[in-house]
């Protein structure tokens, strides 16, 4: 079972190298509003990076219904499990 | 040699290259200049998807589509803001979207979201993809979509736009 703080660590790395940059420190309430260059494309090379990573697939709607980084990793730590 | 599993039998066809303007009329004098596109469709406000688009043909066939911000909260606003992904995505007309849609996802290609109605295409449903390494591609279910181009507009070496004033620019 995938524990938060692993997670955090995890999505940490596959956002610095979709955004580069290496200044990213994720926290729950993290938004995209909060991190430069989080738009609709680098969403989805997001996405496909935590699916490679944790082999875990989030459609279109799931990831819209995501509010911030902390849904996120709730998803992932759910659907890893 | 076709890659495995692409479909070979038309079902892909070129509609247009998605290039992102600032306004419409920055798009057709920038289009108009550059790129000597002549024709033009009627300009489309699409409130699902946030932006204002036109169609652009150059006398070589190409079809380019201007998109343009509609409010702030467009999703074209801010790769426009950082100056990238200016030539933005390439479209195809399909038969279906979901079949298509697999297909572009087992090549690696994720949604960027859900599909949506498009005012240009009459209100029939357009999709856009992404892969890891950028490349954004819209597939738009309506096979048999033409667009109706009415604008004439002389491109550069019949006319400078330098030397237009401001009413003929918001004319063309």
């Amino acid at each position: 079972m995938l524990n938060s703080d692993s997670v955090y660590e995890r999505l940490n790395r596959i956002f610095r190298d979709v955004l580069d940059d290496d200044a990213i420190v994720l926290r729950a309430e993290t938004t995209a509003a909060d991190v430069e260059g989080w738009d609709s494309m680098a969403n989805v090379q997001l996405m496909l990076g935590v699916e490679q990573e944790f082999g875990v697939h989030l459609s279109a709607g799931q990831m819209q219904a995501l509010h911030n980084v902390g849904d996120l990793v709730t998803a992932i730590v759910r659907r890893a499990a | 040699m076709l890659p495995e599993n692409l479909p070979s039998d038309g079902r892909l066809r070129f509609d247009h290259l998605g290039v992102l303007v600032p306004d419409l009329a920055h798009g057709r004098r920038l289009l108009s200049s550059v790129l000597g596109v002549s024709c033009w469709t009627v300009e489309f406000e699409d409130p699902v998807n946030d932006v204002f688009v036109q169609f652009g043909r150059c006398p070589g066939g190409m079809c380019y589509e201007t998109v343009a911000p509609r409010s702030a909260l467009s999703p074209v606003r801010n790769a426009l803001k950082r100056r990238v992904n200016i030539f933005n995505h390439v479209a195809y007309r399909v038969a279906s979207l979901a079949e298509q849609a697999a297909w572009l996802r087992a090549a690696g290609f994720g949604a960027i979201a859900d599909p949506t109605p498009a005012v240009a295409y009459d209100n029939h449903p357009i999709q856009f993809f992404a892969n890891a390494d950028g490349l954004l591609v819209e597939l738009i279910e309506a096979p048999q979509h033409r667009h109706v181009y009415n604008t004439e507009v002389p491109s550069v070496g019949v006319f400078s736009f330098g030397g237009l004033d401001v009413e003929q620019r918001q004319r063309l």
